[in-house]
């Protein structure tokens, strides 16, 4: 426990000597997806005590109705600013009654009896959604971790991948921060710290997993410092961004040609 | 019996990409057999979890007949489908029924119950099975063209333990939980860290026999579907 404590804390003051112990264990890769896993559940169970309690104090579907009828309130009271007259008047004449109608239909689909009480169901749902989480996070860091290890390879990296991944997922660690997630305003703040924090701890872990950070040792033997090839280990972070940037753009100016050539076609 | 701790540490191990379980898988005295066994225990496994999470999702929803009822109630009563009736007519209620018949079987063959996740049991094994010997035949071959020095034996073996990302399947025990692209990503991870133990490759060889065969299937499934195509435009006047 106290390993596991000290590694986060390495981890998220950046100490390149905590990632380099990290990156030479043997189960480096067991441990980085535990911590991920771990960080995202702990996250997770303030949403899922608040949900289940929340659920259980008020029904949902009121809750949620009264929710989606204040937004379509506040957006009718902007909305003159920038949305066309006649536009507007349609949008209240036909759009409004239908979704009324259809709010009609789910609230009587909710209030069907099940064959398990309420509560029950309420707590599988709010207990699917906590468990979600882990999944989503590792599904998102082991897709993403897979490009970046090819972009590091190509610049000349020379990690093995379950180093680099146990490495890595210690970029979950900055999200703990989202504990605080449900606060109004500072949630959003905190995930764009995270975001950041993160970011920097895929980069730290890059450049030790792939040989971009030498230890510069003295006569005793002792290391005093790494000398770290920043520029090689933010490239490989960034490349599967920019790659799959440059695929949306190419891709939405094909699809944009495309869909002209279609009108001009039809006339 | 007595080797089922040892496959519960390879699965482990194997999950966790740790290389020595998948060299033990290497030099297995039948490697092919120890890894149809594996694969029969995950997918065992996964079938049972689908007994219970399929029996929850059908305990947590309401019945099936009276939530249809709800819906076509609700439907046929909206603005837009009354707008519809009156400036259509016929043809339109005529189309919707037609449709919504359609969907309602979908729905009824589709719904959870109890009984018929038990199929599940035999037929998730079964499908991680095929699964496998088509992933391991293709990837044998690619690897085998790339220099890669395992027999088939041994890259099934290896292939096998990649199947073990498959056991977080066990989370769709809860009705609410989507597993979304994690499996597939482990596993496709796992298989690389199989292959390159298995026949010896460099990284680069390891990645191009690891997706070479997913690649592979992608086209054949475009060929077939453009296939199927022309067959059906031939057919149909």
């Amino acid at each position: 426990m106290t390993e596991l404590l000290n590694t986060i804390r390495g981890a998220v003051a950046l100490d390149i000597a905590t990632f380099v112990r990290f990156r030479d264990r043997e189960d480096a890769f067991r441990r980085g997806v535990t911590i991920l896993v771990l960080v995202a559940l702990a996250v997770g169970m303030v949403g899922f005590a608040v949900d289940f309690i929340g659920g259980l104090i008020k029904p949902p579907f009121e809750r949620e109705m009264a929710e989606i009828q204040g937004g379509i309130e506040q957006w009718l009271r902007f909305a003159p600013q920038y949305m066309d007259p006649e536009v507007l008047a349609g949008f209240k004449e036909y759009f409004l009654p239908n979704f009324e109608a259809g709010l009609e239909i789910v609230h009587k689909i909710t209030a069907l009896p099940t064959r398990l009480p309420g509560g029950v169901n309420l707590f599988f749902d709010t207990l699917g959604n906590w468990v979600q989480r882990p999944l989503a996070m590792l599904g998102g860091f082991l897709g993403y971790g897979i490009w970046v290890m090819l972009a590091a390879k190509l610049l000349g990296g020379k990690g093995r991948l379950q180093e680099f991944l146990g490495a890595a997922a210690l970029s979950s660690v900055p999200y703990l921060l989202l504990i605080l997630e449900r606060l109004p305003c500072l949630g959003s703040i905190l995930g764009i710290v995270a975001w950041i924090w993160g970011a920097i701890i895929w980069v730290v872990a890059t450049a030790v997993t792939h040989g971009w950070a030498v230890p510069q040792a003295t006569e005793e033997g002792v290391v005093e410092r790494y000398e770290v090839n920043w520029g090689k280990a933010i490239l490989a972070v960034i490349l599967p961004t920019l790659a799959v940037a440059v695929l949306v753009i190419i891709g939405a100016a094909g699809l944009g040609s495309m869909i002209a050539a279609i009108i001009r076609a039809a006339g | 019996m007595q080797q089922i701790p040892r496959f519960a540490r390879l699965m482990a191990q194997g999950l966790f990409l740790r290389t020595d379980a998948y060299e033990e898988m290497r030099e297995a005295r039948n490697p092919f057999v120890e890894g149809l066994f594996i694969i029969v225990i995950v997918g065992v496994f996964i079938g049972l979890a689908g007994i219970v999470g399929n029996t929850l999702e059908w305990a947590s929803s309401p019945d099936g007949a009276v939530l249809q009822d709800i819906l076509y109630d609700g439907l046929t009563n909206m603005p837009w489908y009354q707008m519809m009736e009156q400036e259509v007519g016929r043809e339109f209620t005529e189309q919707f029924q037609w449709q919504w018949n359609l969907n309602s079987q979908i729905a009824r063959w589709a719904a959870p119950t109890p009984l018929s996740s038990l199929a599940g049991v035999v037929t998730t094994p079964l499908w991680l099975i095929i699964g496998w010997l088509i992933y391991g035949l293709l990837a044998h071959l690619f690897a085998r063209l790339l220099g890669g020095e395992a027999s088939l034996g041994q890259t099934l073996g290896c292939t096998a333990l990649a199947v073990t990302p498959q056991v977080l399947n066990l989370a769709g025990l809860l009705p609410s939980v989507a597993m979304g692209g994690v499996v597939a990503t482990w596993t496709l991870i796992c298989r690389y860290v199989a292959l390159k133990q298995a026949h010896r490759l460099t990284w680069g060889r390891a990645f191009w026999a690891t997706v070479l065969p997913r690649l592979a299937l992608w086209l054949l499934l475009l060929i077939a579907a453009g296939m199927g195509a022309v067959i059906f435009s031939a057919l149909v006047p």
